[in-house]
């Protein structure tokens, strides 16, 4: 009789399965339920987490900083010469621009949020943020970091999100190398790289060259900054290059994100 | 032994769902971090024995599941399947060997990434990407079961008892 107990307890979560695979809009309000409930408990403990940031990565650059200190100098004076470079290029650009009647892009709406948790599969890269539809965040405005592009929000609920990050094998991104313009497909692979996929056989592509988005389809702007191209092969069926990315944005320090509304603009 | 339906047990569930969520991932190395939750299951089937480990089972499953935003019932289901042969494997396992309890954590959390990978992704993935995330859950699985001597004190330290059983590697 004990034995059989114990299926008939395996019986309960396979029944939930059952009901929540046949109605998703029933798993969707339970899954807003728990994060409404549980908000506070992860905003609390996101300071702890900030704590812990603190100790692992901050104390690890102080030491680095000094000893780093000669070549931060030696940067520093080399970027200043690149800043004057820069300037003339912007005037020369303003001036470009002027001519050709460009008018200047309207910004975007922003919505800044607070990373408070993280998807526990070992191979996704979703995270929960602070903010959710009350905060006027939306489905699929593009997330964002100084260091360039996040991902996009995957679900929205009254007061949390889940943004999907790059790095996760669900999330796809049309992109192009910065100098050579070669296009193709940014995806995840489960690990802190990225893959590059469906460049054009002919594609002349520089390791270290800029991939940036494309601006091809309907959810991310062109110019974000994604990463470097790490190294460039064959891709399996022959037909196209496969470029391994590094990625720009740290995404395992993510604390802070801007989240970009770009609906308006269209 | 403490009952399942008090308000200690509840919260350390609930302790461990937001540690899970906020502040493992900061002790990821490459990328992988371990789960509290999965090493509460191994706790209860090596300390509090059959029945509670298949409810401590469902319950983290649960916790997961509305952690991870997915289909509800998915990772309920596979905890509490893998709960039952663990179960079974604690009863049958040569309790003197050393390492058993790091080895069978290890195997507990490893299947259990491996059979959420097989009903998340079935049939849709490439195999060299298979191996990437086969070999992700690999590592979490190593992290997590080397925690359990850490886990062990920590969880006895909260429900007030002192543990009869020897969880380090080699001795």
């Amino acid at each position: 009789m004990r034995r059989w107990r114990s299926y008939y307890f395996l019986a309960v979560p396979v029944l939930a399965l059952v009901l929540f695979f046949q109605y998703p809009r029933f798993n969707e309000a339970i899954h807003a339920f728990f994060y409404t409930l549980a908000r506070p408990a992860f905003v609390i403990a996101s300071g702890l987490r900030q704590g812990f940031y603190a100790l692992r990565y901050e104390s690890a650059g102080f030491f680095n900083a000094v000893s780093k200190q000669k070549e931060y100098r030696a940067r520093i004076q080399e970027l200043e010469t690149q800043l004057i470079h820069y300037d003339d290029m912007e005037r020369e650009n303003a001036r470009l621009k002027r001519l050709l009647n460009f008018s200047k892009p309207l910004g975007a709406r922003t919505v800044g949020a607070r990373v408070i948790g993280e998807d526990l599969t070992p191979w996704k890269k979703v995270v929960v943020l602070d903010k959710g539809s009350r905060h006027n965040l939306k489905k699929d405005m593009v997330v964002v970091v100084p260091e360039g592009l996040v991902g996009r929000i995957l679900e929205v609920e009254p007061y949390t999100s889940r943004a999907i990050l790059l790095p996760d094998p669900d999330c796809r991104v049309s992109a192009l190398t910065s100098a050579s313009r070669a296009q193709g497909i940014i995806a995840g692979i489960g690990t802190e790289k990225l893959q590059m996929r469906y460049l054009s056989l002919d594609a002349e592509i520089a390791l270290g060259e800029d991939v940036i988005t494309s601006g091809i389809g309907s959810v991310f702007p062109k110019g974000l900054q994604i990463g470097k191209i790490e190294s460039i092969e064959r891709d399996g069926d022959g037909l196209h290059l496969l470029a391994l990315v590094k990625p720009s944005v740290p995404f395992s320090k993510i604390e802070e994100v801007l989240c970009l509304d770009f609906s308006q603009q269209k | 032994m403490p009952r399942l339906f008090s308000a200690k047990v509840i919260l350390y569930f609930f302790l461990l769902a937001v540690l899970d969520g906020t502040v493992m991932p900061v002790f990821q190395i490459h990328g992988v971090y371990p789960s509290l939750l999965y090493l509460f299951v191994c706790y209860a089937a090596f300390e509090w024995g059959a029945p509670k480990t298949l409810f401590v089972a469902f319950w983290a499953g649960l916790l997961r599941d509305l952690l991870g935003g997915g289909l509800i019932g998915v990772e309920a289901s596979i905890l509490t399947l893998l709960a039952l042969a663990l179960d079974f494997l604690v009863q049958k396992m040569e309790k003197a060997l050393p390492g058993i309890y790091f080895i069978m954590t290890f195997l507990f959390a490893f299947s259990a990434g491996a059979l959420r990978l097989l009903a998340g992704y079935a049939g849709e993935l490439p195999a060299s990407l298979v191996w990437n995330y086969l070999g992700a859950i690999a590592m979490t699985a190593l992290y997590t079961s080397a925690l359990l001597p850490f886990f062990n004190f920590m969880t006895n330290g909260w429900f007030g008892r002192s543990s009869r059983k020897q969880y380090e590697l080699f001795r």
